[in-house]
């Protein structure tokens, strides 16, 4: 670059960069006239000046943390700080050397992160210390001293331990599993000797557990974490204290995630996530997130799968073979070892409610040692009643809370959810009925899978290979069971699906339909679940003709197998119905959709299936204009889906939105705005789940407000609902056309014409793509028109006519007056350019179409008229 | 070993021959430095730029007659040395990937300053190269900020600019790059 070139560049951004955005926009223009180029460097510039997750302030943040450490060589103390260990939620830790040269000490330092170390924290920070350097116990690291710097950050001097962290030190030394046990149990009693001193530890994980040389325990930072608290409330000075905020989430109990009291339950619980981690290797819950309120979400919905299982279980990172090797044991024999009593003491310590762990760490090392000793244990499984009450209450709450973390979800249906539909099947398999696993995991499906597939391709990349994975196993592991090897597939199918990765989705229905027609017939109900699931899938990729042919199989597989099938028999045909409903037979859709609903009324009137029958029902009843049918329908699935999910939920949304337009086209425009707007709020409460459904809930508030001549509250919903289309569709998607019509009528009503101009380019360039219908084009080309000769262009706007009508002559258009209308404004064009006999000609068309199309408006026709008598008329009146 | 606070005093009066020298030894001294890093305790096997500097300061010339000036040109010229280091490293293990049988162990918790990733480290290192062909002190406030973890001050006593000067440069050098390395992943 030419460095006078760079010197505006700069020179620029710097004058700009802490404008706001419409001085900004002004001084560009003002700077930078026409030369686009400088424009976009600078811009470029300023739009890269704060930083995102890109890959200069990564290498930025692991660079200059560690870097600018004006720490090292400065004295504290008697202590000279040598070297950085280490950084971490708090602060920093230093290796130290005792600087006064009276004997030869190492220590280690940790310097607390202080940005606002108040005079109360300070004299708490002096109180804590105190409480803890009276910790004198061989397994915990010695507090020997500590201090404030000239700056004012508190600052700790430890006992400098050398060791590895328990996680590493099992798996480096290959610790059998009762090595482990033993030497966690010791881990337990030393926790259990603070919580006796009244210190909580509230931070405790693999890297507070070192093992030293000699192969003992040492717990680092005992209570450090409690240092960080802030100043109670003046209000309520004795309630019970809160941890200021969670250092570790992934070993944090789900009372603290939520700022719950400090109990020593909560180190207990931290105990089993480490115990669970040298049990399997692996934590209980994974998730990327390290947000407490994600994982507060995570743990609370979720149960930590049996460690017996998890160890069976082949991650992304590592092969259940490669960690039994370090227990020195197979995967077979651990799972044997670890399951029932160590299942149920690491559960126990693991449980959610912290009055229903063991009451103490104590305890816990004793349940341990117990079954070391071959004891009976005293931690219990879960009663079945429990275990069902927490399903429901746990997904009741995972659907109000509407969607949760995308990735937490899938982990969820491949862990927690899916050990115990393995164990069911592994003990149920010979008498487990096909309709209740297919309902199962329908369930699971549903409670756990996102509405909508994931947009990122990297995590779709990551579910597609654990879902192979996971085929891979199935086909190994029930080799001789085909009726639970074809549902596994069969489900892994359907997830694959709903996920999007439509290869692996034909591939995997295509493999457990061969299984079922091979095992069980193809009259069986098996493989009438095979032909449903890939209708769905046919139905899905648009085929639906062949989903028609599948499922109407299906339909008959279900009927002939009798009255006490009548559970998969509604299914099939509200599945078929939509298949016909697409291919425009919609009075089959119709009796079907009335039968499904028949069989789901006399099943439950009140129930999710009714609310479905009845919206689909309605979209029949609404697309044949009968819309106070659709109404009814519509509040009746809206009462029953709003009652059970609230109103942030995907299906609640669905039908509030249908019914919100269905209400608008039968002109109740007060009622269907509020609908709308609800809509809009639930879509908003869904964040980025919710981001398509707002898109298009937008444009038609838009629609809306345009039609009661409200532009000013139509551009802000436009412009917010095109960004969105944008982000979720693409700049190409053909909806993102229809709204920048829209925006393009608006602005030209607003005199932005400029802006106008813009948009109309940008529609059109959009329908001129692939795969536009020519009809659409058409459409655009007549707006476009329309606008040109609204600002005085008829010049140019008369090709642009020409070119829509050729497309509408070649094609016809949904909107039967769509050519008439065409012909109107060309003629219309012409006549102002004093080209009154090529306009005579399209007005005469026009009229001609008018009269050709019954129900057309008479308005419309009599403007037509207007417009050829007075081009009729003498030339010099 | 070399006399580096010698090499040091003479590079910082002006002499050219042993600025090279001492650019030679440094990039020697820290790559050995690294290897032994690597062949630690450390599993994650990635490298911290300026815990290595500092180490090396200490090892080399942190000595009782160091003086401050010392130690600016010191980390100054250790900058360029960690970079080429860390890049060749990264350069290196790029190629061990592709060669398979490279299995990185994850890092877990946050209790350890997080690694650099090789990929976002390379494309530092061409962005930077682009930008010194044009402005070849930012490069070299970037470098020395992010290699040898000079604070925005003691930049300024390196170069010779104010406190504020580095600071705007340090602006426009890091929106630039965050521009750049952003459209280099894309492509």
């Amino acid at each position: 670059m030419e460095s006078e070139r760079w010197k505006r560049i700069e020179a620029l951004f710097h004058r700009a960069a802490d404008l706001a955005a419409d001085e900004r926009a002004a001084l560009l223009d003002r700077e930078c006239g026409s030369d686009r180029e400088l424009r976009r460097e600078v811009e470029l510039l300023l739009a890269n000046d704060a930083a995102g997750d890109d890959a200069f302030s990564r290498v930025e943040t692991r660079t200059r943390t560690a870097g600018e450490d004006p720490m090292l060589g400065r004295t504290l103390g008697v202590y000279a700080l040598t070297e950085r260990l280490g950084a971490g939620g708090m602060g920093v830790v230093y290796r130290a050397r005792r600087a006064d040269g009276l004997f030869e000490q190492e220590v280690a330092i940790k310097l607390i992160r202080a940005e606002r170390a108040t005079e109360w924290m300070l004299r708490r920070f002096e109180f804590e210390r105190r409480t803890l350097a009276a910790l004198q116990h061989p397994s915990i690291a010695r507090l020997y001293d500590g201090g404030t710097t000239d700056e004012g950050c508190p600052y700790l001097v430890m006992e400098l331990v050398r060791g590895e962290t328990i996680d590493r030190y099992a798996e480096s030394q290959r610790l059998p599993l009762a090595a482990r046990l033993r030497l966690f149990a010791q881990v337990c009693r030393a926790v259990h000797y603070a919580h006796q001193n009244l210190v909580v530890h509230c931070d405790l994980k693999p890297a507070n557990i070192l093992i030293d040389e000699r192969g003992q325990p040492r717990l680092l930072d005992f209570g450090i974490a409690r240092l960080l608290e802030e100043e109670p409330d003046e209000a309520t000075p004795d309630a019970p204290r809160t941890l200021a905020r969670v250092l570790t989430p992934e070993y944090a109990s789900p009372e603290q995630l939520a700022g719950g009291a400090v109990t020593t339950a909560l180190d207990v619980y931290s105990l089993g996530v480490v115990l669970y981690e040298l049990l399997t290797g692996r934590r209980p819950f994974q998730s990327d997130s390290r947000s407490p309120a994600d994982w507060e979400r995570l743990i609370r919905e979720r149960t930590p799968e049996r460690p017996s299982t998890r160890v069976f279980r082949a991650d992304s990172a590592r092969e259940p073979g490669a960690i039994a090797a370090t227990f020195k044991s197979t995967p077979a024999g651990l799972k044997r070892a670890l399951r029932g009593d160590l299942d149920r003491i690491v559960l126990m310590a693991l449980r959610k409610e912290p009055e229903r762990r063991y009451a103490s760490a104590q305890e816990l090392a004793d349940d341990l040692e117990r079954h070391l000793a071959g004891q009976p244990v005293r931690a219990r499984a879960d009663s079945i009643v429990y275990v069902a009450w927490k399903f429901v209450r746990r997904n009741r709450v995972a659907v109000a809370a509407g969607v949760a973390v995308l990735a937490a979800l899938l982990y969820g249906l491949f862990s927690a959810r899916r050990s115990e539909r393995l164990a069911e099947a592994e003990a149920a398999h010979a008498r487990m009925e096909a309709d209740s696993f297919q309902s199962i995991s329908d369930f699971l499906m549903d409670a756990f899978l996102p509405a909508q597939p994931s947009q990122d391709a990297a995590w779709q990349a990551h579910a597609q290979k654990l879902i192979v994975a996971h085929a891979e196993r199935v086909h190994r592991q029930y080799a001789r069971n085909d009726h639970v090897r074809a549902n596994l597939l069969d489900t892994l199918g359907r997830v694959c699906m709903r996920l999007d990765l439509l290869d692996d989705a034909h591939r995997l229905l295509g493999e457990a339909a061969e299984i079922r027609e091979r095992a069980f017939g193809r009259d069986s109900l098996e493989y009438a679940i095979s032909l449903r699931g890939q209708g769905q899938f046919a139905y899905q990729v648009g085929e639906f003709e062949r989903a028609v042919e599948l499922l109407t199989e299906a339909l008959q597989v279900n009927r002939a197998a009798g009255p006490n099938r009548h559970a998969e028999v509604d299914s099939v045909a509200n599945d078929l119905a939509a298949c016909l409903r697409n291919l425009g037979r919609d009075d089959d859709a119709e009796a079907l959709h009335r039968e499904a609903l028949a069989l789901r009324r006399a099943d439950d009137d009140g129930s999710l299936p009714v609310a479905e029958s009845l919206n689909n029902l309605a979209i029949v009843h609404q697309g044949r204009g009968e819309l106070e049918l659709a109404i009814t329908e519509l509040r009746e699935a809206l009462a029953i889906r709003g009652g059970i999910f609230g109103d942030a939920h995907p299906l609640t949304l669905q039908t509030l939105s249908n019914l919100a337009a269905t209400l608008w086209r039968k002109g109740e425009r007060d009622e269907a705005g509020l609908a709308m707007r609800r809509a809009e709020a639930g879509y908003r409460a869904l964040g980025g789940d919710g981001e398509e459904g707002l898109g298009s809930v937008l444009s038609s508030l838009a629609t809306m407000h345009l039609a009661v001549g409200d532009v000013a509250a139509a551009a802000p919903a436009l412009e917010e609902g095109l960004a969105l289309q944008t982000k979720r569709l693409g700049p190409e998607h053909p909806e993102v056309s229809r709204t920048l019509s829209k925006l393009a009528l608006l602005y030209h009503a607003e005199k932005r014409d400029d802006r106008a101009r813009e948009c109309w380019e940008e529609v059109l360039r959009i329908r001129r793509g692939p795969d536009i219908p020519p009809a659409l084009l058409a459409e655009g080309l007549h707006g476009y028109g329309v606008f040109l000769s609204d600002v005085g262009e008829c010049e140019r706007a008369i090709p642009s006519f020409e070119e829509a009508l050729a497309l509408l002559r070649a094609q016809a258009s949904g909107d039967p007056l769509a050519p008439a209308r065409a012909e109107y404004v060309l003629g219309l064009c012409l006549a102002r350019v004093g080209r009154p006999d090529a306009a005579r000609e399209h007005l005469t068309e026009a009229a001609r179409l008018y009269d050709a199309t019954p129900g057309a408006p008479a308005a419309e026709r009599e403007r037509v008229q207007r417009n050829l008598d007075e081009l009729a008329a003498p030339v010099d009146r | 070993m070399p006399d580096f606070t010698r090499m040091l005093r003479s590079a910082q009066a002006g002499d050219a021959e042993a600025a090279r020298e001492l650019a030679a030894s440094l990039y020697d001294e820290l790559r050995e430095l690294a290897r032994r890093e690597m062949a630690g305790e450390r599993s994650d096997h990635t490298l911290q730029p300026t815990a290595l500097v500092n180490e090396a300061y200490l090892r080399l010339v942190g000595g009782k007659d160091a003086t401050f000036s010392d130690r600016d040109s010191f980390f100054a010229a250790a900058a360029t040395a960690i970079r080429r280091v860390l890049v060749d490293h990264a350069r290196k293990r790029a190629r061990d990937k592709r060669g398979g049988g490279f299995a990185r162990v994850p890092l877990e918790g946050f209790d350890v300053a997080e690694p650099l990733e090789d990929e976002d480290l390379l494309a530092l290192d061409d962005a930077l190269a682009a930008l010194a062909d044009f402005d070849a002190t930012k490069a070299r406030i970037v470098e020395l900020r992010f290699f040898a973890g000079l604070s925005v001050e003691e930049v300024g006593k390196v170069l010779g600019a104010s406190e504020s000067t580095v600071r705007r440069e340090w602006r426009v050098a890091r929106a630039w790059l965050r521009a750049r390395m952003d459209g280099s992943r894309g492509e």
